[in-house]
């Protein structure tokens, strides 16, 4: 019984992270920028959660949307003023590994500075609750925000294989000339793209915000497990971290519950260690030109 | 006098900050003619048809395009608007996109037609014309066969109903058979009114489906001819054998 009960759990962390590294794999898979400021942004997002809970009582759950517009209008600033200029560099990717690194220390110590270092959680009445079928027992706080975060993954799926946006954004993701060339504004398409990572970075942040305790420094921590989640799915590929983050996650638990916890983050790194030596584009990913 | 298309008045282009790879090209396509671009490698082809669609820029001079809401001026416009005007440029490396599928490649192939029962019916005109591609229509098109890809890449072009479609190296990579069949469609294409703008390594190939022929060399036009007499002018012996006229 134990053991499904970890696994269930492992499950449920496991899509809170897939949604946390979706944004980063969609910003990569279209344009090309290694979003190092992505987790910052989760963080905004469960600042932003935090305090509509604590000044307006309001549900974490309900403030998603609120929390995703958050990040969202702050992505699309970011973007204008840092992203945008260099945009079909053919340096691209290794230029924005310093400018996102560059962000996330200015809203990290933007962070710190108006609401300092110290651990915070939301804490709605089900944060505490749980739910027994049999001997199992399952937290309530983890399995909703995993239920959420796995129906905002198909959500953000649908729209991808489905709506004529979502095909055009692949079609960028796979060629920006070829997709010019069919008469797809690809900077729009771009904007678009970042714009939506940012927002479900928002969503998950509001998530996290009741299931993990968070302060402003708390995205290095986080940079880390995603960046070998979007590498061990393949770079762009979200069918990849969220198999990736599942399965890893589910490990980490049976780590964490068998071995001792302090060991259970270092599934994340061993994985990419070895994902690295052995297939080093990752499971679903495209060797890069 | 048939009409003009497609005017190109003293186009200059390169790529980044390097040397002009094309000066002062001046060339006329008319409706319904099948125009096709020759000369040895780096004569700079593809950089004329390139300039045309945008993708570079040109330094300077005009391209004007008769577009259905009357004359445009081309250059400076970006790629993408320019594909929304009735222009359509095939490149080299086919412009599939590999991994949608063949349906999903139709799709966008109109992306820039908003009438959801237009884009219907067009596709499933351009499918009455590649009835192959209908068998084919969930598989992904970097799997099909190199002449399935190439029926896709037509198909594309016709749902946009274009009056000029540029193609860049038709036969390139493809077996003698099926560049067979890539030149039945293009001139199948060109007998609708669709003006078309070849450029093609294989000079014999390409002049005998055209009415024109233009030869070009070191980024300039030499001679523009009726294709059937292009490949009986002497310059043409000394471009490919590389005699070259004393200075």
């Amino acid at each position: 019984m134990f053991i499904i009960q970890t696994i269930i759990l492992g499950l449920c962390l496991g899509f809170v992270y897939a949604l946390m590294a979706t944004g980063l794999t969609l910003i990569f898979g279209v344009m090309r920028i290694v979003n190092l400021a992505h987790p910052i942004f989760i963080l905004v997002g469960a600042f932003a959660a935090y305090y509509l809970f604590v000044i307006f009582g309001m549900d974490p759950i309900f403030a998603i949307p609120l929390c995703a517009a958050t990040t969202a209008i702050l992505g699309a600033i970011t973007y204008k003023l840092v992203f945008e200029k260099d945009a079909g560099s053919q340096t691209y990717s290794e230029m924005t590994v310093l400018l996102t690194f560059g962000t996330a220390m200015v809203l990290d110590g933007t962070l710190s500075y108006l609401f300092k270092n110290t651990q915070r959680i939301t804490s709605p009445p089900y944060a505490t609750d749980a739910i027994f079928i049999g001997d199992i027992f399952l937290p309530t706080a983890q399995l909703y925000s995993g239920l959420i975060s796995i129906a905002l993954i198909v959500g953000l799926g649908l729209f991808l294989k489905f709506s004529k946006l979502g095909i055009a954004i692949r079609a960028t993701s796979l060629s920006r000339v070829n997709a010019e060339l069919v008469g797809i504004d690809v900077k729009f398409v771009c904007i678009f793209s970042f714009v939506l990572g940012c927002a479900l970075a928002g969503a998950a942040g509001s998530l996290v915000s009741f299931v993990f305790s968070f302060f402003p420094a708390k995205h290095w921590e986080w940079i880390a497990i995603l960046m070998s989640l979007v590498v061990l799915g393949g770079m762009g590929s979200i069918l990849g971290v969220v198999i990736s983050a599942a399965i890893l996650s589910v490990m980490a638990s049976l780590v964490g519950a068998f071995i001792a916890p302090a060991w259970s983050t270092m599934v994340f790194f061993v994985a990419l260690f070895v994902m690295l030596l052995v297939k080093p584009h990752g499971m679903f990913g495209k060797y890069l030109e | 006098m048939s009409e003009c298309m497609l005017k190109l008045e003293n186009i200059v282009a390169g790529y980044g900050y390097g040397p002009d790879i094309i000066k002062n090209i001046n060339l006329e396509l008319n409706k319904g003619d099948i125009k096709c671009i020759i000369g040895p490698n780096g004569a700079g082809k593809s950089t004329v048809l390139k300039a045309i669609a945008g993708i570079i820029i040109p330094r300077n001079g005009t391209v004007s395009f008769n577009s259905e809401k009357g004359n445009l001026e081309l250059s400076g416009m970006e790629t993408y608007e320019i594909m929304k005007t009735g222009l359509c440029f095939i490149p080299q490396d086919r412009s599939l996109f590999n991994t949608l599928t063949v349906a999903e490649n139709l799709a966008m192939a109109g992306y820039t037609i908003n009438d959801k029962q237009d884009l219907r019916g067009r596709i499933d005109e351009a499918l009455d014309t590649f009835p192959r591609l209908k068998e084919r229509l969930t598989q992904y098109a970097g799997t099909m066969s190199g002449g399935e890809q190439q029926q896709l890449i037509f198909a594309r072009a016709i749902i946009l109903k274009p009056r000029v479609i540029l193609i860049d190296e038709p036969s390139l990579g493809l077996a003698p058979a099926i560049v067979e069949q890539a030149f039945q469609h293009i001139e199948n294409i060109a007998s609708k009114g669709v003006s078309i703008l070849l450029v093609e390594q294989n000079a014999r190939r390409g002049l005998s489906s055209s009415n024109f022929g233009t030869v070009m060399d070191l980024g300039e036009i030499v001679f523009e001819k009726p294709a059937n007499q292009v490949l009986s002018d002497d310059r043409i012996q000394e471009l490919y054998l590389g005699k070259r006229k004393k200075k």
